[in-house]
């Protein structure tokens, strides 16, 4: 479904991404963890364009963009892409000066030009599917955080998506709000749709995934099932601070490693 | 607003307390007011002048001075005082200066609030058209098509075009200088001005295209004012006209100007008129709104007209500026940019001067109103684009990433997600410029539309008895205007807000 290869960025001299190569099949749910700095952020952002790499490629269904296409060329892959995949913030970004429904019906309305009856049938049904149908009338400001993207993710599903990208989906909820919010992503998951989350809440990662990736230093460090990656490294080697401190993820995996085998 | 009422209160309030004439002795100059923007031929800044200032007048001050000096005994020179046209009875008024003499003419309405001298020139009226002009006299403005004449604006001309020709006939366009209404005319855009003819003989040799037809109507005096009650000084200039005139010196002056004719010795326009009784008003309310009302009314439509008309423009016009400068490709960026600071960095009046006057030097002629409109619009515009620019600036940038993972375009993110909510943030400012602009109106006035200030300052110049009762009214009428629109736009806050 997803094929990234050899993806590099940087900003100046600092390499933000070095060389990342990550595969993800359809109904995947891809979880990518990593301390902060690591550039999974900045990773699922070059997969829908909203920042552009410098080298490598990035292929969604039958889509490849590259860094060296030519600008128009570009635009029109990237257009294309970003109708595969919908996403969700960290901080929800909801507009502010439509409704609840007007959020949900705007993409649908004025990208794909669809029926307005059939549209709201649908913002409805989807408003419905993440809880927050009773709230379909009021400003987004007069909401929770917990409805808030649950709302932004209704928002995303309404474009029928391939892939759902999720940017640090739940750091900005408190704890009971984050819940609410987990429960539609797992709902969400059962029905087979194809997730990539980035996070550091290990234990939201261990819950939901079927893949882990880890980052560490513009790299993935490693990839394979939760309970495996979950078994071998411990919280801190994830959470270890990559600026400033080189290898530090890597030394301490070969550490873990070792001490295991002995 | 408030500045001319003021005035008015002092040129109600203070009659001449002291005797001007001997406090004129004892400091040994006496202070005339004029506006040298009138320009010649009765004055003008001339370095090479006594006391810097060539024209008729000025040399008339002059041997007044001489002749009161001679008079007096005491030695007494004339100091000039600048002060804009229409105000100067009202400085009068304030006693800045002694007196007033800069084309005056002489008008029942005028001697009730000010004294005058005996005239020290009787003027007429020409009739000017452009080359080639059909119009050959005075008779043919009558019927056939509407024609548009220009004239200065509350001048003895317009009041002579608007009493001998009806509205369908002749439609007077006001102007503020008599030169722009020569050059109109002279271009070909009016068919027709009509000037004093002391000044259209002055301007003529800059104006070869320009034929005076048929002969000069409406003979008229003008007179020195000095303030009410200042019979001393009043009588002292009354007979060194009196001598200046038996001496020939008059005649002299008035041939090197080019402005001698019959008319100045004809002896009944040498005095004063006499005063009718004016009978007694049956209301003076009913009189003021009959003689001012449909005229103010008309004045202040004017007034909404533009605005109404411009500030919408002027929103489009810088919204587009500013989504030019923040997202526009690079080529175009420098151009709204340089757009802005040429537009922020220069007066309205000049703006307006030159879509008004300039361009149709290159062929482009737009009529007063739609100037008047474009003008205004293409000011604020250069504001609303910084409001606007700031208002975008202000919407967070993952608004547009929402808008452009959902798949919408730049475009559509910025109409349909972004401008809105800058929109919202900019109401309070806009809203401040949309009064602002409501105001500035009338400096439009320069390029001949009549708004509601203009509309009062020709008023109270032909009525001076009438300048409280006006500025009252037209205060009213602004103030009348301006509050619904903020209620409006409180309203629209609210909705937009909620």
């Amino acid at each position: 479904m997803i094929k990234v290869s050899h993806l590099k960025k940087s900003h100046g001299a600092l390499g933000v991404l070095r060389d990342v190569s990550v595969e993800i099949d359809r109904g995947d749910v891809a979880v990518i963890i990593g301390p902060s700095g690591c550039g999974k952020s900045t990773f699922l952002r070059c997969l829908n364009g909203l920042e552009s790499f410098d080298s490598g490629s990035v292929c969604v269904g039958n889509v490849t963009l590259s860094a060296d296409l030519a600008s128009d060329v570009y635009r029109r892959r990237l257009a294309a892409m970003r109708r595969q995949m919908g996403m969700v913030f960290q901080q929800f970004h909801l507009f502010p000066h439509l409704s609840v429904l007007g959020n949900v019906m705007e993409a649908p309305l004025r990208v794909l030009g669809a029926d307005a009856k059939a549209t709201l049938e649908k913002a409805e049904q989807l408003l419905d599917r993440v809880g927050v149908l009773a709230k379909a009338h009021e400003k987004p400001a007069r909401l929770s955080g917990g409805e808030q993207q649950r709302v932004a993710i209704a928002r995303a599903l309404a474009m029928d998506p391939q892939v759902m990208l999720f940017d640090e989906p739940t750091s900005a909820l408190d704890p009971s709000l984050m819940q609410e919010v987990l429960q539609v992503l797992q709902s969400l998951a059962r029905t087979g749709q194809t997730m990539v989350i980035v996070t550091h809440d290990m234990a939201f990662a261990r819950r939901i995934a079927t893949t882990v990736h880890v980052f560490g230093e513009g790299m993935v460090q490693r990839s394979g099932a939760p309970e495996t990656i979950f078994c071998d490294a411990e919280p801190e080697v994830m959470l270890a601070p990559v600026r400033g401190n080189r290898g530090a993820v890597r030394a301490a995996m070969r550490n873990r490693v070792r001490r295991y085998k002995h | 607003m408030l500045a001319p009422a003021l005035l008015a209160v002092a040129l109600l309030t203070a009659p001449a307390s002291t005797d001007t004439l001997s406090v004129i002795k004892a400091r040994g100059y006496f202070i005339w007011g004029g506006d040298l923007e009138g320009g010649g031929p009765f004055m003008w800044p001339d370095e090479a002048a006594p006391r810097g200032l060539a024209g008729v007048e000025a040399e008339l001050a002059e041997m007044l001075a001489q002749e009161l000096s001679r008079a007096t005994g005491t030695t007494i020179v004339p100091r000039f005082f600048q002060g804009q046209w229409d105000t100067l009875p009202s400085i009068l008024g304030t006693g800045r200066i002694d007196m007033v003499m800069n084309g005056y003419e002489w008008t029942p309405e005028r001697v009730a609030v000010v004294d005058s001298t005996i005239p020290y020139y009787v003027y007429e009226l020409q009739l000017i058209v452009p080359e080639g002009s059909p119009i050959a006299s005075w008779d043919q403005l009558h019927g056939g098509p509407r024609k548009q004449i220009g004239v200065l604006g509350g001048s003895s001309s317009e009041t002579y075009i608007r009493q001998h020709f009806t509205a369908s006939e002749v439609q007077p366009v006001l102007y503020d200088g008599n030169v722009n209404a020569m050059s109109d005319t002279a271009a070909g855009k009016l068919d027709a001005t009509v000037q004093d003819l002391p000044i259209a003989t002055f301007y003529h040799k800059d104006f070869p295209k320009l034929r005076f037809v048929d002969k000069p109507v409406e003979p008229g005096r003008y007179v020195i004012l000095v303030r009410k009650g200042d019979d001393g000084l009043r009588e002292v200039l009354d007979a060194a006209i009196v001598s200046l005139r038996q001496r020939g010196a008059l005649r002299a002056l008035y041939e090197r100007y080019d402005m001698w004719n019959a008319t100045q010795e004809n002896p009944t326009l040498l005095q004063l008129p006499k005063l009718e009784a004016t009978r007694a008003d049956d209301s003076p309310v009913r009189a003021f709104v009959a003689k001012h009302g449909k005229l103010l009314l008309a004045a202040a439509g004017t007034t909404i007209l533009l605005s109404v008309t411009a500030m919408p423009l002027a929103i489009f016009i810088g919204m587009f500026i500013a989504v030019t400068r923040l997202y526009g490709p690079r080529a175009f960026v420098i151009p709204a940019t340089i757009y802005v600071e040429v537009i922020r960095g220069t007066p309205l009046m000049l703006q307006l001067f030159f879509i008004f006057f300039l361009l149709p030097a290159v062929g482009i002629n737009i009529s007063a109103l739609p100037a008047a409109i474009i003008g205004l619009a293409v000011n604020y515009s250069a504001y609303e684009a910084e409001i606007y620019r700031a208002g975008l600036q202000a919407v967070p940038v993952g608004q547009m990433e929402a808008a452009l993972t959902l798949g919408m375009s730049r475009g559509q993110a910025l109409r349909r997600i972004v401008l809105p909510q800058a929109a919202r943030m900019v109401m309070p400012p806009v809203t401040n410029d949309f009064i602002a602009l409501f105001k500035d109106t009338s400096v439009c006035s320069v390029i001949t539309v009549v708004e509601l200030s203009k509309r009062y300052n020709i008023a109270v110049m032909n009525n001076p008895k009438d300048i409280l009762p006006l500025a009252a009214v037209t205060a009213l009428l602004y103030l009348g205007m301006s509050y619904p629109l903020s209620l409006l736009s409180t309203r629209m806050e609210h909705r937009l807000r909620r």
